[in-house]
Parts: structure tokens; sequence; C-alpha cells
């Protein structure tokens, strides 16, 4: 396997050999009222060269001297096709003609020709949201919108949530920013909580993941992309809402006019009381000495984070097209109202995370030889977590208590414990344009992830009442994957894309904790292991013509256990050390295409259907008895499903987007471990959505009381079929325990003027207030208020 | 009301007769016709038939005829003054029948006819039984200390025809209670048609349930007070009609850390629940002669019993400290008080058969006729690498005695054969389950450690028998049952002179699940129903039909 990787990079170094003399064009793009158009892709025709426009709708571009047709697009925008002879004319200025259409969502339309090789022989669709972030107070909501995507949180502001895609959930999905793990950030941050206004859009990749990630994803993967402008700027936002919602963002760029050194400061928190009302919670009556059902308000949920970062560094230098250093700080404080079961309640048990990051990111292009351009990245975090329990009190839903001799959670002794888990994470990607028509790319990526457990409660309480089950130990995680991938443009337009990978995944773990191994399978396996992994696949898209394009990928996908299923996440979610990687064959098969009747109505389609084959799925089991969890694996499990989403525009004035998902995922195995036959053999996986959909509503009405205001309502209608809590097949099934159907509307508006550089909007989520429930009976807010105001200065 | 009015008819007809016999008579030359019958017996037959006789007073012919066959009627003509006698035969359905017998006579002046209503009684419903059986499935693996791997439980009610039925399949299939559905654990008391437990969903309540092929009902829920007990992690024991204490700590138990041993009396109302007390059993004042400074570490639950002719309650526990002696320990306690009488250290063996769940899903301890306590235990097998290794042993504890019987220890006569339950079919024959991974070909030899595992298929049924200490492992035509898995199962049940036992064996070899009937008398084995396959047979149990 090293050898090919190596005959590969020799290839690509050979490849220079034929490189030929190259000139760089520079020119702007802008609308035909002059103003910048920033996003705008400009491209070579059929070849991988292409870039991005910056807010000032300018743009580089390094091309092979000669004739060439320059491609400039820009959803919304009529594309423009140039032809140029680079040997007279270096300075390129381009104007493109509006449609009409505003752009909402970005789907492969309007990226670069590079972008469009890599990504557009996947399954992506990229959720814009620069250009609505004022709008949006969660990035959650709004990345549940997408077709396949569905969100199921416990609760409030801060709580858990999973998000699965086209029927794979939780950690089977990886998150990036900018290409390197989210979990850089520290274990505390991620989508509920990410600074909203620093990103420009979302990438979600469903199944097969693109090699240049190098991730180890199984279900597909979240990349953020966030703002990279030249100039200076101050993007602020304050939010307040239901439930004493707070919320500031603050993200700032200056560029040090002497040095060219840029500064991005940034700093964001949230805090919520999520004191919201659980209704049919049961209290117990001593007068009729029984339980009276109630409503009550939720009396331990405080959520607090906040994030600080600065990142510094400089732009297009003979040295480094990009070289930043960064650091930041995060920190999260959350109350635990309940585990698992809403009847089971907590009064004083709380966590708390603390994580710092330093990293440095660098890109060059044409390094060493021309075509050959390097990104690296290197973090590492130092991710601290606490887990309070050392209540002896049994709280109820009246707020008062009842003592015990034993803690809240998990019902043994007093416990302060710590989870000290450093991570590092180095990334290292080479591309390489052999031609207008090939590209490599290799890809490095190394994480790893200690973990070091111990406790404090005896710093505070007699020898006797602390956990004496507990011994402190030093577990590692170290996982590497190694990809190389090959795309290229076929056709006369390069209409034909496609893409071909390899990917190595060598996962090394050393496990010395060795209490509780009845439950953690610590004495199953041995204290250190090293295995290697090998999987690969490819991806197409063959454009017919606008209206009809066809993607295909297949992807043998190996994920490795994240350090949270294997290690547990310290309070209510025991680590499972025998845990395997999950192993899978994806298939991926889409239709798309634009419909333009005319200029003012454009209709976007989308068609996807997937089947997936998981070996060793890896799945969260909740044992009911003390509403505590433990990742296991499921050896068989075989998902299929089908997704459709149709857009429509009109002008820039409505936007409609309507979804439905449908999913299957049934347990495969046929045996049991002892060899038996098993009763779940084909049944539906339990406790898992499977048909649901989105409607999404958006009505815009510009120039309304000034020149460059708008005003933007949005509704969003979802809806989520009924299911069952446990396997379907077995017991009377009219008294089975189900989550109901779910039927939500959320809206919102928005205010902008002087061209969104002011913008106040008002939410209403769950506008009906009805009960809703993602997970069984842990019920979600009701109706909540949310006003956001936002200042972007540039 | 019905045989009075037959009686009445009889009387009436009889009468008729009479008078027209009275007014007829002297001055006529002619004899006067008469007919009359009567029958000395009442006209209510029984089942089994029998023979009813009618004397026939009359100076005519006479005939004598039935409309059914179920009778048989000699003679059936005559003249004069007769006995007739009308045999029954047996009624072999359980619906009463009746017979019209009809009377023709034929005289000089006047002929007629009169009749005769015969009931027969039914045969005797064979009464509706008061039990069904209870068939506990696990699906995704057996139910064992941490509920991982097992994604459902599933309780099916079967009746007792069905159960003894080799053809009959129990299948899950749309039908019983989904134990996790219902937000319950499988682990729970039963007791007179209904399940009590700690509901996992709660943490301070304790439920009465109804649980049946439709799935569960909640019947009755009481708010521990300050003695709150875990799911699955108490003991129990019943001292009165619908009178339990719970014993239990609320606290995990773990090396070196303290916690207490509480209690809680609780009496069942029917829809409710009163607390008849509560408090901490101080068990580490009452271990003190024993242990420098007592026990402060104890086992989470132990295992209980009542003892009524002392008013006493029986508890096995064991120290988790680091330092804990060997042996286990045993309370005395005062029903009435809750006071410990006295605290025995036994040290023959190393730990009880099982602790963690108390009684709540097997049976560890039995009570013979005189109330002689056995308690299962065990000890590790020598040059064995883990603790669970082990070989039984029984302890006794003697009707009104504070202490074991030291002259007996049961199992003596084998050194390998853990016992996992018992359950005691009366004249000193025990019913055991013993999981032997040596003995059931799994293991090489007997101190190594392959074949323990919960899942694996090294267990056996063997009847016990006190007298002799001879174990009999259990056959069925001539040859042994399957192995069967589940170190937390218990799928025996004695009831009125069988012992109904349950395998779970490697279906593999082509066996399901089957239920096996042990006639305690004759010592023969039936075979009764089995389980659809791909489910972990966990327990069955004996359970009364609620009304």
């Amino acid at each position: 396997m090293r050898t090919a990787f190596l005959l590969m990079l020799l290839l690509i170094a050979t490849g220079s050999v034929w490189a030929q003399s190259h000139v760089t064009l520079t020119g702007t793009v802008k609308d035909h009222k002059g103003n910048a158009l920033s996003m705008a892709s400009v491209s070579v025709k059929n070849s991988v060269t292409g870039t991005y426009t910056n807010d000032d709708g300018e743009f580089m571009l390094r091309v092979k001297s000669g004739k060439l047709t320059l491609v400039s697009q820009l959803l919304g925008y009529e594309t423009k096709e140039l032809e140029i002879d680079t040997r007279k004319q270096t300075k390129i200025d381009i104007s493109l003609t509006e449609t009409g259409f505003n752009l909402q969502d970005v789907i492969v339309v309007g990226k670069s020709q590079e972008q469009q090789l890599r990504e557009g022989a996947y399954t992506v669709s990229a959720v814009d949201i620069k250009s609505i972030a004022s709008s949006v107070t969660n990035l959650n909501d709004l990345i549940s919108r997408s077709s396949g995507v569905k969100i199921r949180t416990e609760g409030g502001l801060g709580s858990d949530f999973e998000l699965s895609l086209n029927g794979l959930s939780g950690n089977s999905i990886r998150y990036f920013v900018d290409g390197l793990p989210l979990s850089s950030k520290g274990n505390g941050v991620n989508l509920s909580n990410f600074p909203i206004n620093t990103i420009d859009r979302i990438e979600v990749y469903k199944g097969v993941v693109p090699s240049y990630l190098g991730a180890d994803a199984l279900g597909g993967a979240i990349n953020i992309i966030t703002k990279q402008e030249k100039t200076n700027f101050v993007d602020a936002s304050v939010s307040a809402g239901s439930f004493s919602t707070y919320m500031a963002d603050f993200n700032s760029q200056f560029v040090l006019n002497k040095t060219g050194i840029i500064l991005r400061p940034q700093f964001s928190a949230n805090y919520s009381k999520n004191n919201y009302t659980v209704h049919g919670v049961e209290v117990w009556n001593s007068e009729t000495a029984h339980y009276d059902t109630v409503s009550r308000k939720r009396f331990h949920d405080d959520y607090f984070n906040t994030m600080v970062q600065l990142e510094a560094g400089v732009q297009n230098k003979k040295w480094a097209d990009l070289f930043f250093v960064g650091g930041s700080f995060s920190q999260t404080n959350k109350e635990i109202q309940n585990g698992t079961i809403q009847s089971i309640v907590y009064g004083k048990a709380e966590r708390k995370q603390d994580a710092w990051n330093v990293n440095m990111k660098y890109k060059k292009d044409n390094f060493l030889t021309e075509g050959l351009s390097l990104n690296v990245s290197a973090s590492h975090t130092w991710d601290h977590s606490l887990t309070i329990d050392t209540a002896y009190a049994r709280y109820n839903w009246n707020g008062g208590f009842q003592y015990k001799s034993s803690n809240e959670m998990t019902s043994r002794g007093r416990q302060y414990r710590h989870y000290k888990r450093p991570l590092t994470i180095i990334r290292a990607n080479f591309n390489y344009a052999l031609d207008n028509h090939h590209a490599f790319n290799l890809n490095y990526m190394l994480n790893r992830t200690g973990n070091k457990r111990y406790d404090t409660a005896s710093d505070y309480y007699p020898e006797n009442e602390i956990d004496g089950t507990f011994t402190p130990s030093k577990d590692l995680l170290s996982k590497q994957v190694l990809g190389l991938s090959y795309d290229q443009s076929l056709g006369k337009n390069g209409n034909w894309v496609n893409s071909f990978f390899l990917k190595d995944y060598i996962n090394h773990v050393h496990v010395e904790q060795t209490d509780l191994a009845w439950i953690t399978g610590s004495n199953k396996v041995p204290s250190s292991t090293t295995k290697n992994n090998l999987g690969g696949g490819f991806g197409s898209r063959f454009t017919i013509f606008d209206p009809l394009s066809i993607k295909l990928s297949y992807e043998r996908s190996v994920r490795l256990p994240q350090a949270r299923e294997l290690l547990g996440n310290g309070s209510t979610t025991y680590p499972n050390l025998a845990l395997e990687p999950e192993k899978s064959h994806n298939i991926n098969i889409g239709l798309f295409g634009n419909l333009q009747p005319n200029r003012k109505h454009l209709i976007y389609y989308e068609l996807t259907a997937f089947y997936r084959k998981v070996t060793d799925y890896i799945h969260l089991r909740i044992n009911e008895s003390d509403g505590t969890a433990q990742y296991t694996n499921v050896n068989d499990v075989t998902s299929k499903g089908l997704e459709g989403e149709i857009r429509y525009s009109w002008g820039r004035w409505l936007q409609l987007t309507g979804n439905v998902s449908y999913q299957e995922s049934r347990d495969m195995e046929k045996y049991l471990e002892n060899g038996n036959e098993s009763a779940t053999y084909k049944n539906r996986i339990p406790n898992k959505p499977w048909l649901y959909s989105n409607i999404d509503l958006t009505l815009n009405k510009y120039d309304l009381i000034s020149q460059g205001d708008r005003l933007r309502f949005n509704l969003l209608y979802q809806y989520v079929h009924w299911y069952y809590l446990t396997w379907e097949s077995y017991g009377y099934l009219p008294n089975k325990a189900r989550i109901p159907e779910q039927n939500m509307f959320n809206a919102s508006l928005t205010y902008s003027w002087q061209q969104e550089r002011y913008s106040l909007t008002l939410t209403c989520d769950n506008v009906f207030d009805k009960l809703s429930f993602d997970n069984y009976k842990l019920q979600k807010p009701g109706r909540t208020f949310m006003a956001k105001f936002r200042i972007y200065l540039r | 009301m019905m045989k009075k009015f037959k009686f009445l008819a009889m009387a009436f007809s009889c009468l008729l007769a009479g008078t027209m016999f009275n007014s007829c008579s002297d001055d006529d030359p002619v004899e006067q016709t008469t007919f009359s019958m009567s029958t000395s017996t009442p006209t209510d037959i029984e089942a089994a038939g029998g023979p009813l006789t009618v004397d026939i007073k009359s100076n005519a012919d006479w005939t004598v005829r039935s409309d059914a066959d179920w009778l048989t009627i000699s003679p059936t003509f005559g003249n004069g003054n007769a006995t007739v006698t009308i045999t029954a035969s047996e009624n072999t359905g359980y619906e009463s029948r009746t017979a019209q017998v009809t009377f023709s006579y034929t005289g000089q002046t006047a002929s007629g006819t009169t009749s005769l209503t015969l009931t027969q009684a039914g045969k005797e419903k064979p009464a509706a039984p008061t039990y069904h059986f209870d068939l506990l499935a696990s699906v995704g693996a057996t139910t064992g200390m941490s509920s991982t791997g097992v994604t459902s439980y599933l309780i099916r009610s079967v009746e007792p025809n069905d159960l003894v039925n080799p053809n009959y399949s129990v299948s899950y299939t749309g039908i019983g209670a989904d134990i996790k559905s219902a937000e319950l654990e499988s682990e729970a008391v039963i007791y007179k048609g209904y399940y009590y437990e700690v509901a996992p969903k709660s943490n301070s309540w304790y439920g009465k349930y109804l649980i049946n092929n439709e799935g569960a009902t909640t019947v009755a829920r009481f708010e521990m007070g300050s003695s709150v007990f875990q799911t699955r992690k108490y003991a129990h024991a019943i001292i009165a009609e619908n009178e339990f204490v719970f014993i239990g700590s609320d606290k995990a138990s773990s090396k070196g850390s303290q916690n207490n041993i509480l209690w809680a009396k609780v009496k069942d109302n029917g829809a409710s629940f009163t607390l008849e007390g509560e408090g901490v059993l101080d068990l580490t004042s009452a271990t003190k002669e024993l242990k420098e400074g007592g026990i402060v570490s104890f086992s989470t639950s132990g295992l209980a019993k009542y003892r009524s002719s002392d008013n006493t309650i029986i508890y096995c526990f064991t120290d988790k400290a680091t330092d804990a002696a060997p042996g286990i320990y045993i309370a005395f306690i005062d029903a009435a008080t809750m006071e410990i009488k006295n605290v025995v250290n036994e040290t023959r063996v190393d730990e009880m058969a099982g602790t963690a769940f108390g009684e709540l899903q097997q049976d560890k301890m039995f009570m013979d006729e005189n109330e002689n306590l056995y308690i299962a235990c065990g000890n590790q097998i020598p040059d064995t690498e883990k603790s669970t290794q082990q070989y039984g042993r029984l302890i006794r504890v003697n009707k009104g005695e504070f202490d074991t019987d030291k002259n007996y220890l049961g199992y003596d006569k084998y050194d390998s054969g853990k016992i996992l339950t018992v359950d005691y079919m009366g004249n000193n024959k025990v019913m055991l389950y013993i999981q032997d991974p040596y003995y059931c070909g799994l293991a090489s030899t007997p101190t190594e450690y392959k074949g323990w595992g919960q899942n694996e298929f090294n267990s056996y049924y063997a009847v016990y028998d006190i007298t002799t200490g001879e174990c009999t492992e259990l056959k069925y035509d001539g040859k042994p049952l399957p192995y069967s898995c589940g170190s937390f199962t218990d799928r025996v049940s004695y009831y009125n002179g069988k012992c109904y036992v349950g395998t779970c064996p490697d279906e593999t070899t082509g066996n399901l699940p089957t239920i096996y009937i042990y006639d305690v008398e004759t010592g023969s084995l039936t075979k009764g129903a089995t389980l659809a396959s791909g489910f972990y047979f966990d327990r069955l149990s004996v359970v009364d039909n609620v009304k």
C-alpha cells in the first residue's frame, strides 16, 4: 500500500516536468451597476483551474499562457464566457447580468471549476449562511432543513443533540471547520453554539466523503467554511429570547497597514436558563398518596458557553499564499437536569468544560513546482472536562429533594470526575494539477487524543464517601488517515467529472483503565492495539444538459471509534473499550438539474437514493435502569433511502423549498454471537425517525422604507412521522411506546437596512406551542421567541 | 327452581289420575281405568348416570318411551302395576341434558299419556385454571449484570394447556408486553398475579404492575421515602398477606466505599400502597463482634426470606471491603421491629449463589416443609482464574435457629457445578440449574475459564435429593436435555406436583427453547411448548390469574 502511495508521489513529481509557462490574471467581477460581486467563480473552461472573487469582486488566477476561455458564474446571474489571449491581456474585468434569482442555498452551481471537480462528483449540499446569518439564531435549526438531515435534540440551548445524515447518525458524521476537525475547538464547541456570523457556508456531504477532508466518516461530513475576507470589518450581534436566553457574537478583521498582518479577533457567548415548561411530569401528592400529573418549569438546566479566538497572519506573500497562527479558548458550563429519561430529575449535577487551543495553517500554491499546492494545518487542544456529581439527593419536579446516600447520576460515591483529553490534529494536503483535466490530491491527517481521568472528590469529601470503584487512568487514541485521490474532467465541456480515491486508516489505542471492567470491556481487549484498515471509492457526475445531471458515488469506508464512543462522556455514557471500527459500503445515486422557464422563475430539483451496508455499526444504547448509556456495535445494519428536494424561486422575492426523506434501516445481523439466529433480523432499527419532511418558505421585500433595505419573512414547517421506541415486531403493538408525530412551525422576520449593515430579526420557534420530542418523552422547548440585532461594518 | 316445578308437575298429573278414579266409581260395573305413576328418586340424574325407578299403579296397558338415546327403559310396556327402571348413561359433555319420558296407557274407560321430564347434569366442568405461565424472553442477549446488549424484554402469558402442548409455539410477534417500551425492568417480584418493582424510569417510586399479552399497566405506585431502592438492586421478603419488606442499599456497592442497608415495610392495599415503616438496618453495629469496627461496605442487595414461626427475616449479605473476611454473613431480623437479633459469619462458603438482584429473577433459597431454610452458595474452584468459577454448596438454617447448621453442607459430593437456581419440589427433592462449562464440554479442564460466559451453552438441570445428597441430570428419552445459556435466568417453576423447566439451547443444533414438565411423584419428564427462535428465554413463572 505504502509503495503505491510513493509511486503516486513519484508520478506527481515527474508530472512537473511537463509544466508549461504560466501567467497570472487579475481582474474584477461586477454587476451591471458596477457593484462588486463577491463569491463569483472565475475559471478556465474545460480545466480544473479556477477561483472565487473576494468581497471586493477581485480575483487572481494563475493560468497557462496562451488563448483560453474564461468562465464567470454566480448564482442569480447569467454565466459569462470570455475568450482571451493571456499573452496580450492579463487584467480582465467581467460584468455579469442579474437573472433575477436570489442566492439562497448554493448547490454546486456557482462554484469554481476546481470545486466542481472535487465536490461535484459527490452528494453534497451547501447551505449558504453568509446571506442569511442575520436571520439565524441556531445553526442546528438551519442545517436540519436540508433533505436527508435530521437533528434530534434533548432539550434547549446547549443540550446534547444528534445529527443524522441519510439515516446514519451521531458520530458517523464528522464535523470540520475549514477542513480541520471541529473538535480542535474543544469538546464544548459544536454546531449549536458555533458563532454563526463567522460562517460563509456549510457543505453537507452525504455518504461518500472526498479524501481531501481526511475523514474517517461513515454517514457523511459537515464542513463549515468560514469567511475569508481581505478588508477590515466588524461584525457583531446580540440576541435575547425566551427562557432567559442571551447570545452575543463578535467577529472582526483588521489589516495592519504597514506589515500587512491580518488580525482576526473573535468572541462569542451564549447563555440560557432553559427554564421552559415541561408538561405531563409527575409529582407525588402525599395527601392523596398518588402521583399528580403537572406542568413544571425546568429548574436546573442553565447553560453558558463562551469562545474567544485570535488569529494573526498574512496573505499573498511570496512564501505563503496564506499563513495564520491562532489561539482560542472556550468554556462551557452546563447544569444537568435530566439524563436520558425525563422522569429522573437531577438538581445539582453539572458539567464544565474548558479548552485552550493553538493552531496554524499554511497554504501555498505552486509549492516547489508549478501546479502543486500545499495546504498544511496543525492544531493542539488542551481539553478539560469536569463532571461534578456530588449531591446525595434525589430531586423531583417540584424542585425539592430527598436525601439519599449516593450521588445523583450513577448511584455511586461523590464524584468530581476530571477528563483531560489533549488533542493533536495535523493535516497536510498536496494537490497537484497535472493539466486542466487531471489532478491528484494526497491528504494526511493525524488525530491523537489522550484521555486522562482522575477524580478530586477526595479534596472535598471524606474517603468513605467518594466513589470507590474509580481508579485514575491514562488512555491514548491515535488515528491516522492517509488519502490519495485522482480527479478528472472529461467530455467537451467538462460535463463528465470523475474522482477516484483510496484511504488508509491506522488506529492505535492504548488503554489503561480497568475499573468497571464488566461494563467497559477493558478485560476483553489488550491494553494496546494498532489496526490498519483500507478503504476507497469513486464519485462520478455526468451532465447531460442543464436540466439533468446524474451523480454516482461509492465508498468502502471505515470509521474509527471516537474518543467519546470508546471512552464515554465522563458522566452518563460509559466507555466501551471493546468497540470495533464501523465498516461500510456506501452507494449514492442522484439526479438533479435546473429548470428555468424564464428569467424570473427557477426550479431546482434533486433526487437521491442511497444504500449503505454497515458492519459493526456503532450505536448508542440507553440503559433505562439508570438513565446511563453506552456505545455498542450492531453487527450488520443495512440502511437505504430516498430523498427528494424541489426548490422554486421567483426572482429575488420568493423561495419555496420542499423536501422529503425516507429511510429504511434494518438489522441485517442474522446470527447472534453464540450462533443462534437473531430475533431482530430484518427488523427496522427502533427509535429512529424514518420519514420526515420540511417545507421552507422565504419572502423578500426590497427597498421597503429606504433604498437598500430588505424585509425577509421565513416560515418553516417540519414534519416527522411517528416511530417506535423499541423493536417494532414484538409485543402488543397498540400499547408499545412511540415517539409521536411532530408538526412544527417556525417563523422569522428580518429587517435589514443600509445594505445589510444593520439587521433586526424576530423569530418564533414552535409557533403553536406543541409538545415536541425527539427522544422518548424528553421534551423540547415550547413556543420560543428570539430577537437578534446585528451590525456588520466594513 | 326447575326441579320444584317438575315435582309439582308430576304431583299434578298424579292428582289428575286420582280425580278420574274418584269420579267414576261405584255404580258402574266397568272398571274405571286408572293410571298413576310416582318416583321415589329425584328426576335429576347425576352426570355419571344411573337408574331411576318409576312405580306405575294402573289397571291399564301402558307403554313407556323416551325421546333420548341416553336412556334405557325396562320394561317398555306392561299391564297393571309395575316398576319401570330408567337408566341414564354417563353424560360425557359439560352441558346438562333433558329427556322426556312418555307413559301411554290404554284402559277400558280411558286412555291417555303422561310424561316425565328427566334432567341429567353435565360433567363437572374442570375449574378454570387459576394460574397461567409468564415467559420472559429477551432480544439481543440474555439478561445480565449490565443490561447492555439486551434491546428488549418481552413477557408473554401462556395458558397451562398450551404450555404442556409440545405442538404449541410461543411467539412474541404482535403479542405480549414489551417491557422496555413500558419503561420497566425484567427483574420484579411476582406476587398474586402482579409484578412489583422499582421502575427504571423512576428514581423515586415503587410500583405494582399488571402485565399481560396486551402490555403493562400501572396498578399502584408509592413514593419511596428515605429508603430508596435502585432498580433491580434489592432483596424482598413477604412477611404477611400483601405485606413486603424490601432490603437494599441506595448506593452501588464498591470496594471501600461506605453504604447503608436500608429497609422499608410496605403494604399493598390493592390500588395503593402504605409505607408501614422504613429505616436503616444497623448491620455495622451488629457485626462489631465479627469484625473490628463492624462492616461498613455491603453488597448492594442480599437475599432475604421470611420465617413465619418466629416472625424472623433471614438476610444474607457480603462484606465488600478490601479487608473482608472470607465467607458470607447471615442476619436474623425481627420482622416486627426490624431489630437485628443475631448476625453470623458462615465461612464454609465464599459467596451466595447471587446477590445483585436479590431474588427478583432467580430463586436462590428455599424453605422445606419444616421451615428449614436452604441457601445456595458457591466456592471458587481451586486453581481457577476468576472468582466466578465456582462449585455449588447448600447451607441450611434450621427452624427456630439463629445460626447455620454446621453439620449440614449440601451438594458436597460434587466438586464442580455452580448452582444458579434452586426450586424446592417437596419430599426433599430440589430442581437445580447448574452452570458447568467443563461438564457441558466447553472447557477442556475443570479449571479453564473458557465457556463461563453468560451467552455460552454451559448449564443443565438436575434433581437433587437432600436426603441422599445425590444429583441426577434431567433426561428426556434417555438423553440429557440440550445445554442452556443464561447466568441470570430462572426458567424453573414448581407448581402442584409438577416442575416446569425451560431450556435455552444452541439453536444451530436444531433445538429450540423448550419447556419440559417434570412429574415429581413419578420422576417422568414430558415435553411441552417451544419458543420461537431467536429469543433468549430468561424466565418462566407461574402467575396467578387476576380477576
